[in-house]
């Protein structure tokens, strides 16, 4: 056995023994992240208590860094250092120099020719562990930095002992034989914490960021049940009866809240009295914003407008003044005289509504002008139709004709005008509550894509 | 040769947005159901090429098979702003159903509208 040989052989055993040590810290680093208070002081809150924990625990974790440690010529190679390190880094001086003055008491109780600057050491490493957290604004500072000044300070405990150690020859074999394990694995035990408490601190901050957003998602929620309330004041709080006529109108949502709308605009006596049905481009808050926008303008002018024709044309103007990044909205303004029994009826690019005749054959009401939005000059011609008793008037949004099911198949006109004239001789609630089954039906449980909305009108007998 | 517009992430696999030039002509074709959830898509392709400074824009809508209105409001903010810089945006190639989309609402009488996606590059070039 030659003398390298030897060296070899001792360098394996103090590596093997110092690695079980890191070992045991490892899982001290692990349990010590379970507990409430390391969670605490991780995510900054330093009270006295929190502060004094970390010097009993970390000071323990310093005397254990010595006691597990092993002799080579009378001076252990410990991780005394660590635990105050650690206690610096995560609560400040004062942690790191409580947690040091443990484990230099302790140390000092052990004696030998190196015990002044093994003590001083420990206790330095609290303290710049401290003044290193100070520096970087009371944070820690990160795991790269951590080793790094894990490895620094062990330099800094060897220059001391070969300063202050006696004799100095005993100091220099000492110091050669275990420089670099010390200075392993007092980096490698500090990895370990490090890593532990980046994790952690990064966990918190998730956590944090959950918190956060989940509460502006409630807040978002109770904005938009609000402004769903706010919408749904924009429709008629419930249907007006008319006589001679039976009516019934819903719009459902897709969203919170949407874009299609109706109205029935009533005048005094026995007075025509409006319908509008409508559906405004988009889905969701845009169109939300635009139908409130488009239901008072139409409204206002269906009021004042005597002329249905006249009426669309004018709140044309308005709404293309005012429509932005492209928005548009069909409308279909239907006036009916309750006396003379005839509709007049503008349909502003939509969909075509159906005129379902008691007799049983069904016409549809052909759009005569472009969607409100798009052309300001644009001119609206009526259609004049004279209703007879039992006939039945269907308006409606695309929600219903382009409802698909899984399949990809839209409901369709077809389904639509079929069920209708089937069902012509119910009333309006009936029609439209089948209508509303039917599509349902269709869609088996795929999600509603669009607004839905439909006005009924059931032409009574004189 | 068509390419995918740079700027539009594929959002949605049932919608896609290419992207051709043809001289001073960008044609972009739009293929799938452009509704509330995809046209964004689209918005975005339309809006990066007038951002550019390509403003005479030829859509070839050979491969829609629907479009909400969420799509048609794209349409027209896109023609807005491409005339609003001088340009023009004009479609071609439209199947049936969006056709009748199209005229129920009145935007056949804002669009200038071709049956082949070449006569409407050539309106543009002539």
């Amino acid at each position: 056995m030659d003398i390298f040989g030897g060296l070899l052989l001792e360098y394996a055993e103090i590596i093997h023994v110092l690695f079980q040590l890191v070992c045991v810290l490892s899982v001290i680093a692990y349990l010590l992240s379970r507990t409430g208070t390391f969670r605490e002081v991780v995510s900054g809150r330093l009270t006295w208590k929190n502060q004094a924990f970390l010097v009993l625990v970390f000071g323990a974790l310093s005397v254990y860094g010595t006691y597990g440690a092993i002799e080579i010529m009378g001076a252990p190679v410990n991780v005394r250092d660590l635990g105050p390190m650690v206690a610096g880094l995560l609560g400040g001086p004062v942690a790191g120099l409580g947690a040091g003055l443990i484990g230099a008491l302790y140390r000092s109780g052990m004696g030998g020719f190196t015990v002044v600057p093994c003590c001083l050491a420990t206790v330095i490493a609290g303290l710049l562990g401290g003044l290193l957290w100070l520096y970087n604004r009371r944070k820690f500072i990160g795991i790269g930095n951590a080793v790094l000044f894990a490895g620094g300070m062990e330099v800094l405990h060897l220059g001391l002992v070969l300063l202050l150690a006696e004799p100095r020859h005993d100091a220099e074999l000492l110091v050669a034989q275990i420089g670099i394990p010390m200075i392993l694995a007092n980096a490698g035990g500090m990895f370990i914490f490090a890593f532990i408490i980046a994790n952690l601190i990064s966990e918190e901050r998730t956590k944090g960021e959950r918190d956060t957003f989940h509460d502006e998602l409630e807040k978002k929620n109770a904005e938009l049940a609000v402004a769903r309330r706010i919408q749904e004041s924009f429709l008629p709080a419930r249907v007006p009866s008319i006589e001679g006529f039976d009516l019934a109108a819903q719009s459902i949502p897709a969203r919170e809240v949407g874009g299609d709308f109706y109205d029935v605009i009533l005048r005094d006596g026995r007075a025509p009295f409006g319908l509008i049905i409508a559906d405004v481009s988009g889905k969701g808050i845009p169109a939300a914003l635009f139908m409130a926008l488009s239901r008072t303008v139409t409204r206002a002018n269906a009021k004042w407008h005597r002329d249905a024709s006249l009426a669309v044309g004018n709140a044309n103007r308005m709404i293309s003044d005012d429509a932005p990044f492209g928005m548009f909205v069909t409308l279909c303004y239907v006036l009916i005289d309750p006396e003379s029994r005839v509709l007049s009826c503008v349909n502003a690019g939509h969909n075509p509504p159906l005129l379902v005749r008691a007799g049983g054959s069904c016409t549809e009401i052909a759009p005569a002008g472009p969607a409100l939005g798009i052309l300001p000059d644009a001119e609206f011609s009526e259609e004049r139709i004279t209703l007879s008793p039992g006939d039945l008037l269907v308006l409606y949004t695309d929600g219903i004709t382009e409802s698909i099911n899984a399949r990809g198949e839209e409901y369709g006109r077809e389904r639509l005008v079929d069920l209708a004239l089937r069902n012509r001789g119910r009333c309006a609630r009936e029609v439209l509550d089948l209508i509303k089954a039917d599509v349902a039906d269709h869609a088996a449980g795929m999600p509603q894509f669009d607004d839905i909305t439909l006005v009924v009108l059931k032409v009574g007998s004189p | 040769m068509w390419h995918r517009s740079a700027s539009t992430p594929v959002m949605n696999p049932s919608f896609q947005v290419l992207i051709k030039q043809e001289r001073d002509v960008d044609i972009i074709l739009f293929s799938g159901r452009m509704d509330a959830n995809s046209s964004p898509d689209g918005e975005e392709g339309i809006q990066s090429l007038v951002r550019s400074g390509r403003t005479k824009i030829v859509v070839n809508a050979s491969g829609l098979s629907y479009i909400s209105s969420s799509g048609l409001r794209v349409l027209l903010a896109g023609l807005k702003l491409a005339r609003e810089a001088g340009g023009d945006i004009r479609l071609s190639c439209l199947q049936p159903q969006i056709r009748d989309v199209i005229t129920m609402t009145g935007f056949n009488r804002i669009f200038t509208i071709f049956e082949r996606e070449e006569e409407a590059v050539k309106s543009f070039l002539s």
